[in-house]
Parts: C-alpha cells; sequence; structure tokens
C-alpha cells in the first residue's frame, strides 16, 4: 500500500517536470531554433512584428498545449472505460468514438463545409458519443457482448460500418482525401481559439472523472460487488460514459483519430500505483499527457523534416504493447 | 439423416441459386448502357455480331460477375471456417490480418512505383497480376505474423488469434495510413479505392489465377465439414474423441488463408461476407455443416453480386467500391443477427 | 495384476504452473478407481493427462502396459473415453446427433452411420436411460438428463476404459446418485475399467473398489475404500479430523471438523 502510495506521489511530482523538459524542447525546435530567451520575451512581452514570437505564439505553443491536452483526455477516457467495462481492451480506439467522430465530421465537411470550429467541436463530440453509444448499446443487448473479445469485435464491426458509410459519402462528393488530411494532419492547424474552445468541455469531463474515481474503483471490482456495497452502478456508468464522450469527442475535434494513447496508458499507470482509480486516473492524466507530447516530438523529428503522423508514432508504440498484453493474458482463460 | 432438414437444405439451395441468378441478369442487363435479355443471350451464344456488345459482356461485365461468384464463394467458406475453428461466431477472415497486410503492400507498391493502377492494356499478363501479387505478398506476411504471435506453447490459442489480428490489423492500418498521405491524389484514389475492395477491374486472368484455388480448396473444405461439427464441442472433448486437434485447426486455418489470400488479391478488402454469410446459412438450415458451408458458399455469392450491383449502378456513373457496400447493408444486418440470438 | 494405467515418473501442468512432479502410480484394471484429494491437489490434471486431454511435460503414461506417446490419439480414443468436467455444446444440437459424435474414433465414412455404429449409440442410450431424449435438443434437457447423454456418447465410443472427471458436479442429489450408479452398471455387467475423480468422499467410499488420496501433487495413500476412509489418512489428505462409521459395510465419514489450531 504504502509502496505504491510512493510511486504515486513520484509519478505526481516528476510527470510535471518531464512534461515541461518536453515541451520546451518542443516549442524550441522546429524547422527555426529559437532560443530560451525568445521564448520568454514572447510569453511576456509579446511583440507582434517579431516572427519567432508569431511562430511560438501561433503556431507551437498551441500545438504543444493541444498534444498534452489530447493525451491527457484519451488517457483518463480509456482508464475509465478499462475501469467500468472491466474490460481490459476497452479505449476509445477500439471502441467506435473515433470512427464515430469521423462519421459526424465528414458528413459536416459534405453538407456543410466552412463550419465554424466551435460547431466541428460540438459535432465530434456528437460523433463520438454516437459511435461509443452504438459500441456499449450492442455489447449489452447481445450475449456476453461487454467481454473483451466480443466487444473489441463489436467495436471493430461498428467502426468500419461507420467508416464506410463516411468513405461512400467522401467518395461520392470526392473528398476522401480532404477528410483524410483533416483527421490527420489537424495536429498543425490547431490554434488558440480550438484549445480555448476546448477547456470547458475537457473540464467537465476530467472533472467527472475525478468525482467518480472511488466509484469507478468499485464497479471495476465488478457489477454484483458494486451493487452489493450499495452503489448506484447505472448512474456510475452514464456519468462515466458522458465523462469518456467528452474528453474523447473534444480530442477528436482538437487533433484527430489518435489510436493506443487510450489503450497502453493506463495498463503502464495501473501496473505501477495499483488498481484504486483515485490514483489511476490523475497518474493517467500526467503520463498520458507526457506521452503524447514525447510522440509528437518523434513524429516531427524522426523523418525530418517531413513530419510522420502523429498516429503512426502512437500505433507503432501502442502495438507491441498490445501484443504483450495478448500474449500475457488474451489466453482463453482470460476471454 | 432426418428428412426435414434435408428438404429444407435442398430448399434453401435452389432459393439462393435463383437469387444469384436474378442478380446476375440484372448485373448482366445494366450498365453503361442497359441492353435486353434476348441481346445478352445472342451475345453470350454468339449469334449476334455486334463488336461493343460483344466487348461489354465478355471483357467487362461477365469477368465482374464471375469475381464477385468467386470471392463470394471464398470469403463465406473461409468465414465458416474460423468461425468454426475459433468458437467464434464474429470472427470475420479479415482478422487474418490479410486484408490489412495485402491493402498495406499495394499502397506500398503504389508508393513507390507510382504505377497507374487503373486499368492497364489488358494485353500484359504481368502488369494486371501486379497489384495482386503484392497484395498475396503483404497478406501472407500479416498472416505469418499472426500465426507465429498467436502460437504458444504448442497450440493455437483462438481468442489470441482473434486479439493479435485486431492489433496486427490495426499496425498495418497505421503503415498504409502513413504511406498514403504521402502520396500524389491519383495514387491515393487508387489505393483508397483497392482498399475499400473493388472488382470493377475484373478480367479473365484475375478469375483464371483464382479459381483453382477456389476449387480445390473449397473441395477440401466441404470434404472436412463435418470436423466443422465437432469444433463446436469443447476442445477437451474433441481431443477425446480421437480428433488431431491442433493438426486440424492448422490445416484448416491454412485453408482459409489460402482463400481469403486468393480473393483479396484481386477484389481488395471486402470485409463481412465471411462474418454474416455462414450467419444467415446458419440460420436457413440450422448447425450441421455438412449443409451450413455450402449454403454459405452461396449466399456469399449472392450477397457479393448483388452489393456489386448496387455499388456498380447507386452512383452511376462513379462507382462505390463493393466492399463499403457490403458493409453499409451487410452490418445492420449482422447486428440485428446478433441481437435477435439473445 | 493387470494394470490400466501405470504412471511413470509423470511431470505435468498447466503452461509454467507445474502441477504434480515425478509421480508414480497405477491403476487396476477392470475395477473403478476413484482420485480423491482438495482442491489444487492434481486429481483432475492427473486424470486429463491419462486422457491425453493435457500433454505432459515429462516422464511416460502407459495404457495396458503400451507407452500412451507410441500410439496415435485416434488409437487412444477406440481405448479410452474421457468425458471432461461439465462439458458444453451448442444448445440446437440434438441429443442423437452429439451421442452419434462418439462413434467418431469408429467411423469411416464421416457422413453416415453404419449399422454398428447404430447399434452402438442405442446400446449407449439403453444404458443410461436416454432413449427417449433421442430427438430432442440439448437446451430442452435439465442438468441430470445432460449429464447422461455425455455419459451416452462416452460410451458410444465402445471403449474398455472411461476416464470421468467430477461427473457429478452441478447435479441435484438424486441425479448424482443415478450417474453414479449407471457407472457403477458398466463396471460390474460390461466390465468397464473406469477411473473417475469425485469431491464427495462418501461417494467415492461407496462407488469405488480403489481410492487414490492426493494432496500437492503427491499419492498420499493408494487402497480400498476401507484403508483410505480412516482418521489418519483424511487428516493427512484433507487437514479434518473425520468421524468415521460403516454403514452396511461402506465407511462413511458422517462429520468432521478443521484440525486444532496448534
Amino acid at each position: 500500500m504504502n509502496q505504491t502510495a510512493n510511486i504515486r506521489n513520484m509519478i505526481m511530482f516528476i510527470t510535471p517536470l518531464l512534461i515541461i523538459a518536453t515541451m520546451i524542447i518542443s516549442v524550441s525546435y522546429g524547422t527555426k531554433e529559437i532560443g530560451l530567451e525568445t521564448i520568454w520575451q514572447a510569453l511576456l512581452h509579446f511583440d507582434q512584428s517579431n516572427a519567432d514570437h508569431q511562430i511560438i505564439r501561433t503556431s507551437r505553443i498551441p500545438r504543444a498545449i493541444a498534444v498534452l491536452v489530447v493525451g491527457a483526455f484519451l488517457a483518463v477516457a480509456g482508464a475509465i472505460m478499462q475501469g467500468i467495462t472491466r474490460n481490459y481492451l476497452a479505449s476509445p480506439s477500439l471502441m467506435g468514438v473515433n470512427d464515430g467522430s469521423a462519421f459526424v465530421i465528414t458528413l459536416a465537411l459534405v453538407m456543410a463545409p466552412g463550419l465554424a470550429n466551435y460547431e466541428m467541436m460540438i459535432l465530434s463530440i456528437i460523433g463520438s458519443a454516437l459511435g461509443a453509444g452504438l459500441v456499449f448499446g450492442f455489447g449489452a443487448a447481445i450475449k456476453n457482448g461487454l467481454s473483451p473479445v466480443r466487444l473489441a469485435i463489436i467495436g471493430t464491426v461498428i467502426g468500419t460500418f461507420l467508416s464506410s458509410v463516411a468513405s461512400a459519402v467522401a467518395m461520392y462528393f470526392q473528398v476522401s482525401q480532404t477528410v483524410a488530411a483533416w483527421y490527420n494532419t489537424k495536429i498543425h492547424t490547431v490554434d488558440t481559439g480550438m484549445l480555448l474552445l476546448s477547456v470547458p468541455f475537457g473540464l467537465v469531463g476530467i472533472l467527472i472523472a475525478l468525482i467518480c474515481a472511488r466509484a469507478i474503483t468499485v464497479a471495476s471490482l465488478g457489477e454484483d460487488i458494486a451493487v452489493g456495497l450499495g452503489q448506484k452502478t447505472k448512474l456510475i456508468r452514464y456519468l462515466s460514459m458522458f465523462s469518456v464522450v467528452l474528453l474523447t469527442g473534444t480530442a477528436v475535434a482538437l487533433v484527430g483519430k489518435i489510436a493506443f494513447v487510450g489503450l497502453v496508458i493506463p495498463h503502464i499507470v495501473r501496473f505501477l500505483v495499483g488498481v484504486d482509480y483515485r490514483s489511476i486516473i490523475p497518474c493517467s492524466l500526467l503520463v498520458g499527457a507526457f506521452f503524447l507530447s514525447l510522440c509528437d516530438l518523434v513524429s516531427r523529428f524522426i523523418n525530418y523534416p517531413f513530419e510522420t503522423p502523429i498516429g503512426v508514432v502512437t500505433a507503432f508504440i501502442g502495438i507491441p504493447f498490445f501484443l504483450y498484453l495478448i500474449r500475457s493474458r488474451g489466453g482463453d482463460r482470460h476471454a | 439423416m432426418p428428412k426435414p432438414k434435408r428438404n429444407r437444405f435442398v430448399f434453401t439451395v435452389i432459393v439462393t441459386f435463383t437469387i444469384i441468378f436474378i442478380g446476375f441478369y440484372l448485373h448482366v442487363t445494366n450498365g453503361m448502357f442497359d441492353m435486353s435479355v434476348v441481346e445478352v443471350i445472342k451475345t453470350l451464344f454468339g449469334l449476334v455480331d455486334n463488336e461493343k456488345f460483344r466487348l461489354v459482356i465478355f471483357e467487362l461485365r461477365l469477368p465482374r460477375i464471375m469475381i464477385a461468384i468467386l470471392v463470394g464463394i471464398g470469403l463465406a467458406l473461409a468465414g465458416c471456417v474460423l468461425q468454426g475453428i475459433t468458437k467464434n461466431d464474429l470472427a470475420d477472415p479479415g482478422i487474418l490480418g490479410i486484408n490489412a497486410g495485402a491493402g498495406a503492400a499495394v499502397v506500398f507498391f503504389l508508393f513507390f512505383f507510382q504505377f497507374q493502377a487503373v486499368r492497364t492494356d489488358g494485353s500484359e499478363w504481368l502488369n494486371i497480376m501486379m497489384m495482386p501479387i503484392f497484395g498475396l505478398i503483404g497478406g501472407t506476411i500479416a498472416a505469418a505474423i499472426i500465426f507465429v504471435l498467436s502460437y504458444k506453447h504448442g497450440r493455437l490459442d483462438v481468442q489470441r488469434l482473434l486479439l493479435t489480428g485486431i492489433a496486427i490489423n490495426s499496425g498495418f492500418g497505421a503503415l498504409s495510413l502513413y504511406l498514403s498521405l504521402k502520396m500524389n491524389e491519383k495514387d491515393f484514389e487508387s489505393a483508397a479505392l483497392w482498399q475499400a475492395g473493388a472488382i470493377y477491374n475484373a478480367n479473365w486472368i484475375f478469375i483464371v489465377s483464382m479459381l483453382p484455388w477456389i476449387i480445390i480448396l473449397g473441395i477440401y473444405i466441404y470434404r472436412k465439414s463435418y470436423l466443422l461439427d465437432y469444433f463446436q464441442l469443447e476442445d477437451n472433448t474433441i481431443v477425446s474423441l480421437g480428433i488431431h486437434l491442433e493438426k486440424e485447426k492448422i490445416l484448416l486455418l491454412l485453408a482459409s488463408v489460402g482463400l481469403v489470400s486468393a480473393c483479396v488479391s484481386v477484389s481488395g478488402s471486402i470485409g463481412f461476407i465471411g462474418l454474416m454469410a455462414p450467419h444467415i446459412a446458419r440460420q436457413l438450415v440450422g448447425i450441421k455443416h455438412r449443409f451450413v458451408v455450402p449454403v454459405s458458399a452461396l449466399i456469399g455469392a449472392a450477397l457479393l453480386v448483388f452489393s456489386d450491383f448496387i455499388g456498380k449502378t447507386l452512383f452511376a456513373p462513379s462507382e462505390l467500391a463493393v466492399g463499403i457496400v457490403v458493409s453499409i447493408i451487410g452490418i445492420p444486418y449482422f447486428l440485428y443477427l446478433l441481437v435477435k440470438a439473445r | 495384476m493387470l494394470t490400466a494405467f501405470r504412471m511413470e515418473e509423470l511431470t505435468a501442468g498447466y503452461e509454467r504452473n507445474i502441477i504434480f512432479e515425478n509421480l508414480n502410480a497405477s491403476i487396476e484394471y477392470g475395477r473403478i478407481t476413484t482420485i480423491i484429494g482438495p482442491n489444487g491437489c492434481g486429481k483432475s490434471t492427473l486424470l486429463k493427462t491419462m486422457g491425453r486431454i493435457l500433454k505432459k511435460e515429462k516422464g511416460h503414461v502407459f495404457l495396458q502396459e503400451q507407452d500412451m506417446q507410441a500410439l496415435s490419439t485416434k488409437e487412444i480414443a477406440k481405448r479410452l473415453a474421457i468425458l471432461s468436467q461439465s462439458p458444453s455444446a451448442p444448445p440446437q444440437l440434438t441429443v442423437g446427433e452429439l451421442i452419434s459424435y462418439g462413434r467418431y474414433p469408429h467411423r469411416k465414412n464421416v457422413n453416415r452411420l453404419s449399422k454398428q455404429d447404430r447399434e452402438m449409440i442405442d446400446w449407449a442410450m439403453e444404458v443410461t436411460q436416454t432413449t427417449e431424449f433421442e430427438a430432442r435438443e440439448l437446451a430442452q434437457l435439465s442438468g441430470g438428463q445432460r449429464q447422461r447423454v455425455w455419459l451416452a456418447m462416452a460410451l458410444a465410443q465402445k471403449t474398455e476404459i472411461l476416464l470421468l472427471d467430477e461427473p457429478t458436479t452441478y447435479l441435484d442429489m438424486a441425479h448424482q446418485i443415478e450417474v453414479l450408479k449407471i457407472v457403477k452398471k458398466l463396471n460390474e455387467e460390461h466390465g468397464c475399467t473406469i477411473v473417475m475423480v469425485l469431491h464427495d468422499i462418501n461417494q467415492a467410499s461407496r462407488f469405488s473398489d480403489t481410492i487414490i488420496a492426493m494432496r500437492s501433487g503427491k499419492v498420499l495413500a493408494t487402497g480400498t475404500p476401507r484403508e483410505i476412509m480412516t482418521a489418519p489418512v483424511l487428516k493427512d489428505v484433507f487437514q479434518i479430523t473425520a468421524t468415521i462409521i460403516e454403514d452396511e459395510d461402506i465407511p462413511v465419514c458422517v462429520s468432521y471438523d478443521v484440525l486444532p489450531q496448534e
């Protein structure tokens, strides 16, 4: 007990430092190298005529913050999903959330091009809710539907359905590549306005997650035990799903589809700090933020000067981990 | 053999044949320009001397329908086998990773050779078979990776197979994405089209190259269909009956890898036929695989012929990839079946 | 003594988790032998290894003095049938169909039952009193009926040796005895060698010729019910103080308590 608490405190202490370090690297390096002093200046004494200040304020800092926030959102969303469904594979990308959002966004790009950012944000959240709602709805309506393997398959099936409809529409209107680009290169286009917009949604999501943390720990023991302990299991389910939808919807709207963060981070955190979600959720938040910042750095510099989509980087880090999970836990007995 | 079941089987076979025939009729008479039945029949038997009709029927429509039928049969059979050996009625040949691996290989190919994947002259065998061959290689690599990773302690764990499939699929998906975003627009479109599953560029070479696979492996699976009945029992029970479980499982799996590779290499990634056809077949003729296997094959063919017809005509003159049509039609029905089976 | 099984330095387990090591034991032909022991002692593992459902790690199992390693799985299936604990099958399967699966090792044409197959299936249904269910689906049967159907499937295999892994779990008391009586009849009237794992020591005592008592992967004692059902043996095996009385010549454990704390 004491040891996990120590580890938790260590994570709480060290990760912010690591995050700051990553952010500094992220902001100062790029096509143009910018010194620390200039960054400082740009923050405190912003000079509109200074090109460096412009780059920092309008492009690099928003981007660095965006990946930070998105990493945190996705990791927390993943942690909640895994806790509530007691499914070690649960995560936003496997559960149709991303595809749902992409589906609605595609429709929006075709039917009402030129929507304002906040409208896209809300649509993306609605889309995430649609995807998650469909997957979990069917999971609950189908026999054994919430078991890891079945839910993963249902998630894939519904994800495929939504993306098929989306690509039929996109193909018909010949906007396939626009849509693909919108989703995979979004990270460049993040601006301060978008970021500010995501704050209220994200905050509500995180707050719910933190408030529900204890209840999620109880829920992760199983429905029978949770009911036995007097938990309003339905309420907790709805609340935490609401939080997941807010968090992932905002994340997708900010930077597009990013897989595996929500799957991998909670596992690593749980391995380190144990099974109490009051530790898991805040730690996932920090570790997720750090992880995605790091991936962003990798994506920018691994194939310099070309950028690699960040989702590709997380996939290549996440997949070996996923395979490891399957190999160590994915046998018949855990199905 | 109880009589009613056999009668039901015969009835179902007749009905599905009729449906395939209707699909054939619609497909062959509709298109860029419509033809009457008489014209079609005359052209088929060489009774009419219209070069345009001949070209449309023999070079465009007929090969396309044939491919649809063959791919439908292949994927449905592979689906039957996979659902049988994984004891998971949600398994789809897509989990073998062949689709995703083949997709990545084709994207890779397009990316490095900037090949005009749209119709070539049709004269050169190599030109036509280039994409299928790349697809085949990529698919086989993916299948091999999944196979190796699911094999542990001397046995093939089927749950692990399903999950590893999902993982490897997203890995190859990420790879394809990475490459395709760097492509020029034209190659991107053809890669996207190929990945979505398209059979509009069918030709006789494709048919000749995949026919032997379908026939040989199809017969093999039909002959082994009784085993799939036994596979509905638990592994312990199967072994105790003296069935060489691991050997049979791996042979059947290899047969489906062969079928799916053959299909995917010519048609691109078409999902859900292999998932749905066996489901529908079981609803119609029960759980005995001597009936389920052939009926699934026919249903797979019927589904694909119809889906391709819809893909061809719905947004005409633009084509909608058949894989997308299959998903859009098939998934809601599939989910309905799942919910009903509760 | 004619042996049905002889285990020599046998080691087995699941993946890396070894359940028993270098185990030696033998099981007599033509008798009913029951393996008892506390949970996790390796009794089911031993049975499964004997039935080659579980691969052994090291050592040998001799089936009627022939090394099982040298026999093909089909060959083994003609000589022994093993019924695992609470097996399952698709609920739509008919009883007749399931029982006919037991004929697999003997069938030449997999799609048609021979006259002999038919006879064996009828016999198996008769012995287990399941003839009337033949056309029904498994879903329509009660737990006891279903267990008898599974037993019939194993019988249809027509083997001299039958291995049963806790054949009475999840059954009502009356159905438990029903199943065990069928087992007894098989042994007495048809000369079947029976090896089973039972949870209930009183059932083991009443229905076995020999009892093998295991604890922590070791065979602690082998003997007749009268030799095993004694306070000292049960103390060693289950860590209990037992009171044993005899009822119609069968030793019965009437009450027990945990060992006093030291």
